[in-house]
């Protein structure tokens, strides 16, 4: 019955996109998206690539849940740039209605210990790269207020400022402000260019934070990213990251980045054997008492 | 020595699953410690993968991430199974124990040594005999236990041009250097040229006094349907033919009566002549095999020497009723001389069956299929063993064949061949079976009681047998084509 619902409303909607892509001001948007658009042909340079991120898993227990996060700053080689962040800890869910779920406190913990990791690496590496956005991470960050903790989210922000060789990498991103069009720029962007190149940077400030965005395409046929500089660049520092980052992009996304992601995540069987070493895993957690049986 | 690799994932005391530094190919022995000491094992898969090239789904992207890939060591997996072949320690003193715990994950894998090998595969004592080299370690003779291929039976299954008839012919010349006595039955005279020393060549003769009526129809070629012709030699073949010193004569005497008799009706008259020219036509084409003085076909095979039996000459039937007859013959012989009677054969027989699925059919029963399952169950106690060769081991009787001690496989790419060897032994896995087809000529997994354990061996190339392999046919004409020119002179050319 409501499979039928479903497909109506699923076709409806692809009507409702082929209606837009045929409309005079998706055009327009298409047009400015190539306007802002600058071809580059790169030149291969060798540079010491660090790239960042982080996971966090967790398991609710009656009262509590525990979380695990884990922090890295690698090179495409799997090196360790810097000693990894490990945490493991209990912690009593935020009072109803905060709007701080554990997904977001851990989050936002992750975040920090990113921040500390790629201003540490900046020292070390030429580029380094983090899996996100400073922008929106402030922007969602500011709920923190509430629990009173945006203050301390904020310090580990603030030695990220003018570090003109941190790069925050995008792959989804869902800024508009450069196209102005119905979806993220980058939609227009990829409807509008197939070849490498990038935009010019534009500069923005939040948070007491000067940050310069554009977008970049590393490899031909694939999609733009959306990157952001914590400090006022310029086209020719653009074009010396596409030099430095084409060569070893898979489908356009720097593989040191994907080398991070893979090196710190927490799947599930691990957090469940954090659990087991906690002494917790004979506790029930919050999906099972949801099964019968 | 170094690391190689370490014990992941589930471990088993009969199977471990390691991941390794480097490549390390199938066939290998590894070894590991376990609390019951340390442990050998063979290395059965061997996995190597791209994490990232896995999930890539066009060329181009396949393009990028080789290039990413090879800046990242740990982008790539070497994923290798083994199986335990014993308890170092006990193979060492000649016994195959198993351990009873895995090793603990985490465990160190390394390289068995060289010199360990070479105390656990090269044994120079008499029964032992060196028959190749590890495939993997060429530096390691691997020696083979003779006593058990003369009382527990061997079978050799390998696809065409994989080397069985090779094999064969090396244990022929190792049987030959021990002063042993063995008979190969020849069904496509591939041994006719064969060079080692005490070899005899032996034509296959049979006493037709001593074939009941239908195995006689069957020497004469009479066809199985010719139900008249079969049953009219059933009729004259009486006891006074097969007794009379003239047993031909006699035969055809008693025919030609039929024929002449005006008492017989017309179509028994007609099937007496017919007959008695099928027998003059059987005697021209295949007189030969016929000997009505012979006391015994063993009298022509001798005790310790290769007797190579050819029956290339022979239809299926006739070769399965002269094999069926001559075994008979041996089985009951070699009972004799357990038994201290008189016999031809005082020590052990080896006969060896080429293109065994032809007389030991899996879906029916041949005429010497009964006689080999007979000496496939009791040849043991009286010191007859059978080599089975073929190239389609899912068409051999799998009851005669789950009797075979040992084996020697190779090349086997048919999946229903593969599932049988994985039945009928236990010590060739799905893992290791999958590497069959892969195996090049004289490449095998030699398994079970001949061999301490079992291995992948590069068996010697044997020169002094010559056959089996295919023919330089552009060689041969190139060469007749030359003889031919020879002959002609260069006024016949220019006369041309």
């Amino acid at each position: 019955m409501t499979l039928k619902q479903f497909f109506e409303r699923a076709k409806l909607l692809k009507q409702k996109l082929q209606e837009e892509e045929s409309s005079e001001r998706y055009k327009e948007w298409v047009d400015r998206a190539k306007d802002v658009w600058r071809h580059y042909r790169p030149k291969e340079v060798k540079k010491k690539i660090a790239a960042i991120d982080s996971g966090w898993n967790y398991r609710t227990y009656c009262g509590f849940y525990l979380y695990a996060i884990r922090a890295m700053a690698v090179t495409p080689s799997s090196e360790i740039v810097i000693e990894p962040v490990v945490e493991v800890d209990i912690l009593p869910m935020e009072a109803e209605g905060s709007g701080v779920n554990p997904e977001l406190y851990m989050k936002s913990i992750a975040e920090c210990y990113e921040h500390d990791l790629a201003s540490r690496a900046s020292n070390l590496s030429d580029v380094v790269l983090v899996d996100g956005s400073i922008l929106a991470r402030l922007n969602e960050k500011r709920i923190l207020n509430r629990v009173k903790l945006f203050k301390e989210y904020a310090v580990y922000v603030r030695p990220l400022r003018n570090s003109k060789n941190i790069l925050f990498i995008s792959k989804y991103s869902q800024d508009r402000s450069l196209v102005g069009g119905a979806l993220g720029d980058v939609y227009y962007i990829n409807k509008a260019t197939r070849g490498i190149g990038y935009t010019e940077p534009i500069t923005t400030e939040k948070d007491g934070l000067v940050v310069s965005v554009f977008y970049m395409r590393l490899s031909e046929n694939s999609d733009a990213i959306h990157v952001e500089v914590p400090a006022i660049i310029d086209s020719e520092y653009v074009k010396s990251v596409i030099d430095a980052l084409y060569s070893t992009a898979v489908k356009g996304y720097p593989y040191a980045l994907m080398v991070a992601h893979e090196m710190a995540s927490v799947p599930n069987d691990l957090i469940d054997m954090i659990s087991e070493v906690v002494g917790l895993s004979v506790l029930p957690t919050a999906r099972e008492v949801l099964e019968v049986g | 020595m170094a690391e190689i690799g370490i014990v992941v994932g589930e471990a088993r005391p009969e199977r471990i699953q390691f991941l390794a530094k480097d490549v390390v190919r199938v066939g290998e022995f590894v070894r590991a410690d376990t609390v019951d000491g340390k442990v050998l094992y063979l290395v059965e898969s061997s996995k190597l993968e791209s994490k990232l090239l896995s999930k890539v789904g066009d060329y181009i992207t396949a393009v990028e991430a080789r290039e990413a890939s090879k800046v990242n060591p740990r982008d790539t997996v070497r994923y290798c199974t083994a199986r335990a072949v014993g308890l170092v320690e006990e193979i060492l003193n000649g016994r195959r124990v198993y351990p009873t715990l895995p090793p603990d994950p985490g465990t160190s894998v390394f390289l068995a040594e060289d010199e360990l090998l070479k105390r656990i595969f090269y044994n120079n004592s008499k029964e032992w005999v060196a028959i190749g080299k590890l495939l993997r370690r060429e530096n390691v003779t691997v020696s083979v236990n003779l006593n058990k291929v003369a009382s527990r039976h061997l079978a050799i299954l390998a696809a065409t041009g994989k080397g069985k008839s090779n094999l064969l012919a090396l244990i022929a010349k190792r049987i030959a250097e021990k002063n042993g006595t063995m008979i190969i039955l020849d069904y496509h005279a591939e041994y006719y040229d064969l060079k080692i020393k005490k070899v005899k060549f032996v034509p296959p003769r049979i006493n037709p006094r001593y074939l009941d009526s239908e195995e006689l129809a069957d020497m004469l070629d009479i066809r199985s349907d010719a139900t008249k012709q079969r049953d009219l030699l059933r009729r004259v073949y009486s006891k006074d033919v097969a007794k009379s010193p003239d047993f031909w004569g006699t035969l055809k005497g008693k025919l030609e009566g039929c024929a002449n008799n005006e008492d017989e009706d017309f179509q028994t008259r007609a099937t007496a002549s017919r007959l008695l020219e099928i027998i003059d036509r059987g005697l021209a084409i295949k007189g030969k095999i016929f000997d009505t003085e012979a006391e015994s076909p063993l009298n022509l095979i001798e005790p310790n020497k290769i007797n190579v039996l050819d029956l290339s000459e022979l239809t299926e039937t006739q070769a399965q009723i002269i094999v069926a007859h001559y075994l008979t013959e041996i089985l009951n012989d070699r009972k004799n001389a357990i038994f201290k009677k008189n016999s031809r054969f005082k020590s052990p027989v080896v006969i060896a069956v080429e293109e065994a699925h032809t007389f030991i059919p899996q879906d029916r029963s041949s005429r010497c299929s009964d006689v080999l399952a007979r000496i496939a169950r009791e040849g043991r106690k009286f010191g007859v063993s059978l080599i089975l060769v073929s190239q389609r081991p899912c068409k051999l009787n799998a009851d005669v064949v789950s009797q075979m001690g040992s084996f020697a496989i190779s090349g086997i790419t048919h999946p229903r061949d593969q599932s049988f060897v994985m039945e009928v032994t236990d010590e060739v896995s799905t893992e290791l079976g999958a590497t069959l087809p892969s195996l090049n000529t004289g490449e095998m997994i030699l398994a079970g009681q001949w061999v301490t354990v079992p291995a992948l061996v590069k068996v010697y190339h044997v020169e002094e047998k010559h056959m089996g392999r295919d023919l330089d046919a552009v060689e041969l004409w190139a060469e007749e084509a030359s003889v031919g020119r020879k002959n002609i002179s260069t006024e016949e050319l220019i006369r041309l």
